[in-house]
């Protein structure tokens, strides 16, 4: 029942974070439980393998081997850099170019698309027939001359 | 050199402070990263992509945390990242794992040379069953509890780190350690 009631604090004991009053009461328990004794050692050793994982030295070769990354990097950058202009710019350039073209056939031939051979004859038939409508002043003059015939 | 000279000098591509910069925060990258991965050589080449990423990365840096809170989060992210491209390739992974179950172990036996074959075995399966614990933690608190033990940072930094509230970082340490302690607990009960 004991046991039940502090095994959730042995691994804070084991660190060292707890009040002294609750540090006091699992020692006492420690002192009659073997089979929590045994797990708070299997506890602390698990704690001083971090411990001990943190013991790194420095690596005198790091800086070198991330200055060689950098330059890789640059290097990659620059050849990127030059693959864009003096490749990729030109590419673009014409490919604009050749766009325009195109669209420019493309709209051309949509236009004259629209009227056939038959509908401009019909066009002009359309026009002598109704040359009158676009000789405004010589209307005017008819109308006129109608008006005096009236009143004469 | 103060953090906010380091950021100055290596806008300006001042290598020598790039130097000390790497020489002042290495170790505490490769710790970070070292708590995430376990295998000392890995945790070394993601160091060297962390300090990569500073330097491609400091025009961006706003300034709006430390220096170090910054780099503590490009050291967790890629450690993550890598953990995840890890996990991708499950036929690769059991193969990895079991050469680095084994440096894991001759690192173990170099280290205390003077212990029993037996006893060599026995201490190094308790430090991959530490380290299976640690890894099947909740990412926070996985997060949470290697910044706290590893690197020793005080519960406020981590919240920074973590962007999140310090009594969230609290909770998340408590519960990694509860949880810690469960898993070594049906560990040992099973044998």
């Amino acid at each position: 029942m004991k046991c039940n009631k502090l095994h959730k604090d042995l691994i804070f004991f084991a660190e060292g974070s707890l009040t002294p009053e609750k540090k006091n009461e699992i020692n006492y328990h420690l002192s009659e439980c073997n089979a929590c004794r045994k797990f708070v050692d299997e506890l602390a050793y698990s704690l001083e393998i971090i411990d001990k994982e943190k013991k790194i030295e420095t690596n005198p070769f790091l800086f070198s081997r991330i200055l060689n990354k950098i330059n890789n990097y640059e290097q990659s950058a620059n050849t990127f850099r030059v693959f864009a202009l003096k490749i990729l710019r030109p590419v673009f350039v014409i490919l604009l170019i050749l766009c325009g073209i195109f669209s420019g056939i493309k709209l051309g031939n949509s236009y004259s698309s629209k009227y056939t051979d038959e509908d401009s004859e019909l066009q002009i038939i359309t026009y002598y027939l109704n040359d009158l409508q676009h000789e405004s002043v010589e209307t005017i003059l008819l109308s006129e001359e109608s008006e005096i015939e009236n009143i004469n | 050199m103060t953090d906010r000279e380091f950021v100055l000098e290596i806008r300006k591509g001042n290598q020598q402070a790039f130097r000390m910069f790497v020489e002042k925060y290495q170790l505490t990258v490769i710790k970070t990263c070292n708590g995430f991965i376990h295998n000392l050589e890995d945790a070394e080449d993601i160091a060297q992509e962390v300090f990569l990423e500073v330097y491609k990365s400091i025009h961006n840096f706003r300034e709006e945390s430390k220096l170090s809170t910054w780099l503590y989060r490009i050291a967790v992210n890629r450690s993550l990242n890598h953990l995840r491209k890890y996990k991708l390739n499950k036929n690769l992974k059991s193969i990895e794992s079991l050469f680095m179950t084994n440096k894991n172990m001759i690192n173990e036996i170099r280290d205390n040379s003077n212990l029993l074959p037996d006893d060599k075995i026995e201490q190094s399966e308790k430090v991959k069953i530490l380290y299976r614990a640690i890894d099947s933690l909740s990412t926070n608190q996985r997060i949470s509890f290697i910044l706290n033990k590893y690197e020793d940072l005080s519960y406020k930094e981590i919240a920074e780190i973590m962007n999140t509230s310090l009594s969230a970082v609290e909770s998340l340490i408590h519960r990694a350690k509860i949880n810690l302690q469960k898993k070594l607990f049906n560990y040992y009960k099973k044998n």
